[in-house]
């Protein structure tokens, strides 16, 4: 099927309807059981009466819930697209978000914050995250730099090496570690959206929502991009700036994601995989429908993750590889031949 | 009709030059064929045409303009290129393909109208590709790819095309149909053609002019009865073959020799060396 503008829209509003299907449920959901119609009437009552939260279904579902939900919403839109965006610019379907070191970075900094206790202060963890994100980012692109420009398998093997390197730090530092720390260091590797605030949110959703806008105007590009660098030149794209871009903004995006929340894998391989497989290849429909996809499938997730065994809650990545492979073997099966 | 000129160019990768001193013009509406060994430059050369790669010394002018000053999007509004062979990852349509040809006439956030759509049916009426328009690209065979990649070339609308080694993966019943095809838009359409190849017996039955390159420099140009001569072909590949004529369109042919061949006794072959 040929991607319009009609076709974009008409897809994208569904999947926003799933979305908004998935967020009222979610908000339902947990230790105290809540009808939707509750859940709607406080969320009206929110809307109109912004502040203070009235009567326990009210501080449960909008101090507790929703802003939980709101972030894992943001951080699945994050990693599908920054997944879209890495597979275009490696112009391998099975590339995620992950794989040029940005999570190693981060895991990085977030484990050397808890190990210098940084981890109570407020917003010491992101902070401390982001910053070896950013720093891994900038590492990768100087060691995968070829003169003035950027050679993607170059930068394939840097992003891997720097990778197994901050790794065998971080196996040091968790040797190290005390007790205490050594579960939250095991819950922030494997995703965790228990401390989800409003300011967090505000925080991220800037360099997540700019990323995406800003690589959604490269969408067209990208469909030529993964036809072969030579064949994108060809038509007329400036290929160089365009693998710049795709690969700073896709780190962005991811570094801001993870900084807030850990490491949560799948999401940024199977979503846009998945979106491929439904929808096609083009990056003009494939972005949006992955970023809504993300989002429905990591709230999912994590309200799987904070219910099934209550009260103890699971970690979200634990949840998004159980539930997502099986999904995902089943579209490969569905896929014809 | 727009016609190529390249005016001293020389390139290197690295350290030695992989195009040295090379000068050549190819006019609007004329039929290249660009042989030459492995290492010899051709499919360097061929990025130097379309700005992929750009000379350290020397220019490329396309239909007057210099390439180095031109924007991109205008450079593919006159060049398209075929590709070798190579591998996709990703299940775009032959339509979406054959679209992707119309993008130099298209804004950043602009959608195919009606009119990219026509063209694109109009290039692939002539590629005869409408039948898989909408199958994958990284399913069809080696033939229909190219049939495909001709048609988002054909899209562009351009007025030079050029081939890096369209045939290599064809059987010889697409090879002929590949240049037939590729004739005939030359003829029909005024096309400006260079390919690249490594068969020379089809480029001497189609081309109209040949280029011989050899370590990055030009051995021998003209036309196929010039070039295409034991003499040169021996010493530019350093192998033995025999030349004689093909005796239904009087181009010239030729043919390997293993070392251990018997040297040349029938008058036919006295072009052997």
């Amino acid at each position: 099927m040929i991607v319009t503008p009609k076709r974009i829209i008409t897809i994208c509003s569904l999947l926003f309807c799933l979305l908004l299907g998935v967020i009222l449920v979610s908000l339902s959901v947990g230790a105290a059981e809540l009808g939707s119609a509750q859940v709607v009437r406080v969320l009206i009552q929110g809307a109109i009466h912004p502040g203070i939260p009235v009567g326990p279904e009210g501080i449960i579902i909008l101090s507790v819930r929703f802003p939980r939900i709101l972030l894992a919403g943001l951080v699945g839109a994050a990693l599908a697209v920054a997944g879209c965006c890495f597979q275009a610019l490696l112009r391998n379907p099975l590339a995620d978000p992950y794989i040029l070191g940005v999570s190693s970075g981060s895991a990085l900094g977030a484990v050397s914050a808890i190990l210098v206790g940084l981890s109570t202060a407020s917003f010491g963890m992101p902070l401390a995250s982001f910053c070896g994100a950013i720093f891994t980012v900038v590492l990768v692109f100087h060691v995968g730099k070829v003169g003035t420009g950027l050679h993607t398998n170059t930068l394939l093997l840097a992003g891997v090496i720097i990778s197994a390197f901050f790794s065998a730090i971080i196996m040091f530092l968790i040797s190290v570690a005390q007790n205490e720390d050594l579960s939250k260091i095991v819950f922030w590797l494997m995703g965790d959206f228990s401390f989800s605030n409003y300011h967090l949110i505000l925080i991220v959703l800037p360099y997540i929502m700019g990323g995406t806008g800003v690589i959604y105007s490269y969408a067209r590009g990208f469909n030529l991009m993964v036809m072969g660098e030579e064949t994108a030149v060809q038509l007329g794209v400036d290929v160089e700036r365009l693998k710049r871009m795709a690969y700073i903004l896709a780190s962005l995006i991811t570094a801001a994601a993870v900084s807030v929340c850990g490491l949560i894998g799948f999401v940024g391989l199977i979503i846009p995989h998945s979106v491929r497989m439904l929808f096609g290849p083009d990056h003009r429909l494939l972005i949006p429908a992955s970023a809504l996809m993300g989002a429905s499938f990591l709230i999912g997730s994590d309200t799987i993750a904070r219910t099934i065994a209550a009260p103890t809650e699971l970690p979200v990545g634990a949840v998004t590889a159980t539930f997502g492979a099986p999904f995902f073997i089943y579209l490969l099966k569905r896929r014809k031949v | 009709m727009a016609s190529i000129d390249v005016r001293e160019v020389f390139f290197r990768y690295t350290d030695h030059w992989v195009i040295e001193d090379l000068s050549l013009r190819v006019e609007g509406g004329e039929f290249w064929g660009v042989i030459g060994p492995n290492g010899s430059g051709k499919t360097t050369l061929l990025r130097l045409l379309y700005g992929f790669l750009n000379p350290q010394r020397g220019t490329v002018f396309i239909d007057g303009g210099e390439l180095g000053r031109m924007k991109r999007s205008d450079i593919a509004k006159k060049v398209a290129v075929v590709p070798q062979e190579h591998q996709i990852n990703f299940p775009f349509t032959s339509l979406e393909v054959v679209l992707m040809g119309r993008s130099p006439y298209l804004g950043r956030l602009q959608f195919e109208n009606s009119g990219d759509f026509r063209i694109a049916e109009w290039a692939m009426g002539l590629t005869d590709t409408l039948r898989f328009s909408g199958r994958p690209i990284n399913e069809l065979s080696g033939g229909e790819r190219q049939r495909v990649f001709i048609a988002r070339a054909l899209a562009q609308e351009p007025q030079i095309i050029l081939f890096d080694e369209p045939t290599s993966n064809l059987d010889i019943n697409h090879q002929v149909e590949f240049y037939d095809l590729i004739n005939r838009l030359n003829l029909e359409k005024k096309l400006t053609i260079l390919v690249v190849s490594h068969d020379i017996n089809l480029a001497s039955e189609y081309c109209r002019k040949i280029l011989l390159l050899k370590g990055g420099r030009i051995f021998k140009m003209g036309s196929p009865r010039e070039v295409v001569a034991a003499e040169y072909i021996s010493q530019a590949y350093g192998s033995r073959v025999l030349v004689d004529e093909n005796p239904l369109t009087g181009s010239p042919r030729i043919t390997l020799l293993r070392k251990d061949a018997p040297e040349g006794e029938k008058p036919e072959t006295k072009g052997e060396w």
